[in-house]
């Protein structure tokens, strides 16, 4: 996909856009799985978990909670938070943790299928 | 602290066309919460704000991501322009129509026969359009923003007066205006005259419908064109 000409890696510690976005859906609900949150704890969660390497636009997150909810993965209510602001929070379902068991799954695989080739020094890297 | 209001308050106006009350305030939560955060740093309010808006995201990128979510949302707002466009033209074509109608009827009643007259018409009505397409292109060409500004706020509109725009394309489509002039019309006239005159007023309008149409096609083929590009070089 990218010819030689066209690869300037920004830096090796940042995430690229497409599998944080890919990674959202996992996430969000693992998160959730721990129990009930709010946009802006979610986040702050995501980024002390990866140590800053995935880097959210934090706006982004919010499209990626309605799908779910839409989809009947997790569901929100409106309560007053402690600073007397009206906050929206999300809590999973049954249907979300019946997902995250698949999409676990499916990233295990991918997982383990590269730490296969890189640990065994298949591929020369 | 009023001056971080007035900043917030100016910030949810810039999305208030785009995203609905309850996604807006979700997201100004978050904002609060960010600048809470800032609060404390040695930070000038501008510069909370700037660093708090940056980490949200650029208001055109909100707007795509959860159009990205919800693709049927962006799909009522074309439905709405189409409708709204398509009154317009209605509209600005049943003017257009009657003005060149009382080109042909004038000349007609002065003793000019019944083709000549139509032809008159025919190029009253080319004259008129060419008028409206020079207004537009002015109009686009001059101000790209102004446009954008009466956009945003017809989108604020309430919920009925969308309702009446639909409801006037509706009956622009039906051709109300025409057919209550032709109604009047045929009181006036000998009907063999009549007749003539508008079987050739309706070659025309037929002809002149097929090419407005097909112009609106392109000229909408070229502007969304013309946007993709655009977004595609801010990206790069």
């Amino acid at each position: 996909m990218y010819s030689a000409a066209r690869y300037h890696p920004r830096s090796l510690a940042v995430i690229d856009k497409e599998l944080v976005a890919a990674s959202s859906r996992p996430l969000v609900l693992s998160v959730l799985a721990e129990g009930e949150s709010y946009g802006y704890a979610l986040i702050q969660r995501v980024r002390e978990l990866s140590g800053g390497q995935l880097q959210w636009s934090d706006g982004m997150l919010y499209p990626v909670l309605h799908r779910l909810e839409k989809e009947g993965l997790i569901e929100s209510s409106w309560r007053a938070a402690e600073t007397g602001r009206r906050r929206r929070y999300y809590r999973i379902h049954e249907a979300g943790r019946t997902e995250l068991v698949r999409q676990r799954q499916q990233w295990s695989a991918v997982h383990d299928a590269l730490l296969k080739l890189w640990e065994a020094r298949v591929c020369p890297i | 602290m009023s001056d971080l209001n007035a900043r917030i308050a100016q910030w949810r106006g810039s999305l208030a066309a785009r995203l609905s009350g309850a996604e807006l305030d979700e997201l100004e939560d978050h904002l609060r919460e960010t600048l809470a955060g800032l609060a404390d740093a040695p930070l000038t309010v501008d510069e909370q704000f700037l660093i708090a808006g940056r980490r949200l995201g650029a208001p055109g990128l909100l707007v795509e991501e959860y159009a990205k979510a919800d693709p049927s949302r962006v799909w009522q707002a074309r439905v709405f322009w189409m409708l709204a466009g398509w009154a317009g033209i209605g509209l600005v074509g049943s003017l257009v129509g009657c003005l060149a109608q009382g080109v042909a009827l004038t000349a007609w009643n002065l003793g000019v026969s019944a083709n000549l007259a139509a032809l008159g018409m025919f190029g009253a009505e080319v004259a008129a359009w060419l008028l409206v397409a020079w207004l537009l292109a002015a109009l686009a060409r001059g101000n790209d923003r102004g446009v954008q500004v009466v956009a945003e706020r017809a989108a604020r509109l309430p919920r009925f007066v969308k309702g009446l725009v639909v409801v006037a394309a509706a009956l622009v489509l039906l051709g109300l205006p025409g057919s209550i002039l032709m109604m009047v019309r045929a009181y006036t006239m000998p009907v063999r005259e009549f007749g003539s005159v508008m079987y050739a007023s309706n070659i025309a309008n037929l002809v002149l419908h097929v090419v407005v149409t097909m112009g609106l096609f392109a000229a909408m083929l070229w502007l969304t064109g013309r946007q993709r590009r655009r977004a595609a070089a801010g990206r790069a």
